[in-house]
């Protein structure tokens, strides 16, 4: 049974654009994948359709049930999305507060939110920014404590659009290191290649809102006409190889 | 980080008045501004016990007291003009009470002197009551306290939306202008309040754009339509008791001013 299974996905904005035009794919428990594509490919719109915030025709199922069947706040918590500008996530007083604001909604106890807010904070290295702001985060610190919100819901599948957008290198590396180290099944959007080979063990390119290719890494990510056919380049660590 | 650094500019203090709980600080805050707005015209007098009070606290607060008159000055145009109209009033006064046979003129003078200083007197009183307030609380405690004391969950939403957004908005508009000005200078003031004007009304457009993308960020997190309350460690019992105290201590004040 896969965790998470796309079928014939269509969906088109009020406006008359089409943005996902039959995106099929599936993804496993234990499955990283890089879904990449130029600008306007339809990446962001077909992660909003994972945990349900927009609804298209065609079917997408999580653990062999559509969607629509779930209850929102069950799937919510099974399908964790971390948005591009992390300042558009992190909407509470302080940083504490924000990673709280999933397990609450979720019903757990005040304790229990604070302790597990706590346990996550610790985990993505952000302990010592409970108390303080969002907005007085640095980008970096910021990607941190927006993951943290996320990861407190325990989701099973993590969707995460350009994690590392705007970060300087070591922000870039240590939010690279996290996503690596994270057990969960993982869909991450982004232009980053370099990321997709270090965290993703398979890629699904996507233009004119379908999958054009997929299948692993290594593999797609080293087909220079394929990646150019579609607005992308070869990652350099695979060019010079 | 402009707006950010404003919000919360001095609230890392450690005065008695910072280290007081914002759940003690806001009610006691709202009796004090009532009080004072409450007072009759003809008690004006009872202005100057609450001016002594709100000093004292102000001194206590540690908070520059240049600061704190820059926040006054978000009502000297009010003062102004309601100043200039009852300094006119004379001359009107007195081509009214030509044609009314010369009745009432003086004393409607007085009258509209002693409301003006009444008014003027509770705004700035109450506004540095305010700004003693938010001057010692970080924003966030504000919100809390506010959801603590069970404000309506829409108010205590918007409000803690509208605190952690603002920052965002107004680095924005600050980016923008920036962003206008690096590429020339533009001249005449027409030209420049139209560039004013779209920068306006793209920060606005964004704004619109930015709340669909929070509202998908909190639905995406199980939002259901209320903000949850993390509630903290209780409040102080000597906190509670001077909040007590501190409320008991303004009413009294007040009822003793107007009941002379």
């Amino acid at each position: 049974m896969s965790l998470l299974r796309v079928d014939d996905l269509h969906f088109r904005y009020p406006d008359g654009t089409a943005a996902l035009t039959g995106v099929t794919f599936s993804l496993d428990h234990g499955d990283s994948l890089g879904l990449v594509g130029r600008n306007g490919a339809g990446k962001s719109t077909l992660l909003l359709h994972l945990n349900g915030i927009l609804h298209g025709t065609g079917a997408v199922r999580v653990h062999d049930q559509p969607v629509e069947q779930w209850p929102a706040g069950e799937l919510r918590a099974t399908v964790g999305l971390v948005f591009e500008d992390p300042a558009d996530q992190l909407f509470m007083p302080t940083v504490l507060d924000d990673v709280c604001f999933g397990p609450l909604n979720a019903g757990l106890s005040a304790d229990e939110a604070r302790r597990r807010a706590l346990e996550v904070l610790h985990s993505v290295g952000a302990a010592d920014l409970a108390d303080r702001a969002p907005h007085h985060l640095s980008a970096g610190q910021m990607r941190r404590v927006a993951l943290a919100g996320v990861l407190a819901m325990e989701p099973e599948l993590l969707v995460i659009d350009e994690p590392v957008m705007a970060l300087d290198p070591e922000g870039r590396e240590s939010v690279i290191e996290l996503l690596r180290d994270l057990p969960q099944a993982k869909i991450i959007a982004t232009h980053d290649l370099e990321l997709v080979l270090e965290v993703c063990n398979r890629v699904a390119i996507l233009d004119g809102g379908r999958i054009q290719a997929q299948g692993p890494a290594r593999d797609l990510l080293a087909d220079d006409t394929l990646l150019r056919n579609h607005g992308l380049r070869v990652p350099a660590s695979l060019r010079f190889v | 980080m402009l707006g950010h650094e404003l919000l919360d500019e001095w609230s890392h203090l450690r005065s008695p008045l910072h280290r007081t709980d914002a759940r003690v600080k806001l009610p006691c805050a709202l009796v004090l501004v009532v009080a004072i707005v409450m007072v009759p015209v003809s008690s004006n007098w009872l202005l100057m016990p609450f001016a002594a009070l709100i000093f004292a606290l102000a001194v206590a607060s540690g908070l520059p007291g240049r600061w704190i008159l820059k926040r006054l000055l978000v009502i000297v145009p009010f003062l102004a003009i309601s100043g200039l109209l009852v300094a006119l009033l004379p001359q009107a006064e007195a081509s009214a009470v030509h044609h009314a046979g010369g009745v009432g003129g003086r004393q409607l003078v007085r009258h509209a002197l002693a409301v003006w200083l009444s008014v003027g007197g509770k705004c700035v009183l109450t506004l540095v009551a305010a700004t003693l307030l938010t001057g010692t609380s970080s924003s966030a405690d504000l919100v809390r306290a506010a959801q603590a004391l069970r404000m309506p969950h829409t108010l205590t939403a918007l409000t803690g939306l509208a605190m952690t957004y603002l920052g965002v908005l107004s680095d924005e508009v600050a980016r923008m202008i920036t962003a206008s000005r690096s590429r020339g200078r533009v001249s005449g003031l027409r030209r420049r309040a139209g560039v004013l004007c779209s920068v306006v009304v793209t920060a606005i457009v964004r704004g619109f754009e930015r709340a669909e993308r929070v509202a998908l960020a909190m639905v995406s997190r199980g939002y259901d339509g209320r903000i949850p309350d993390l509630t903290r460690e209780p409040v102080p019992h000597a906190q509670i008791a001077g909040g007590v105290c501190f409320v008991i201590c303004t009413c009294a004040l007040y009822w003793a001013g107007v009941g002379l």
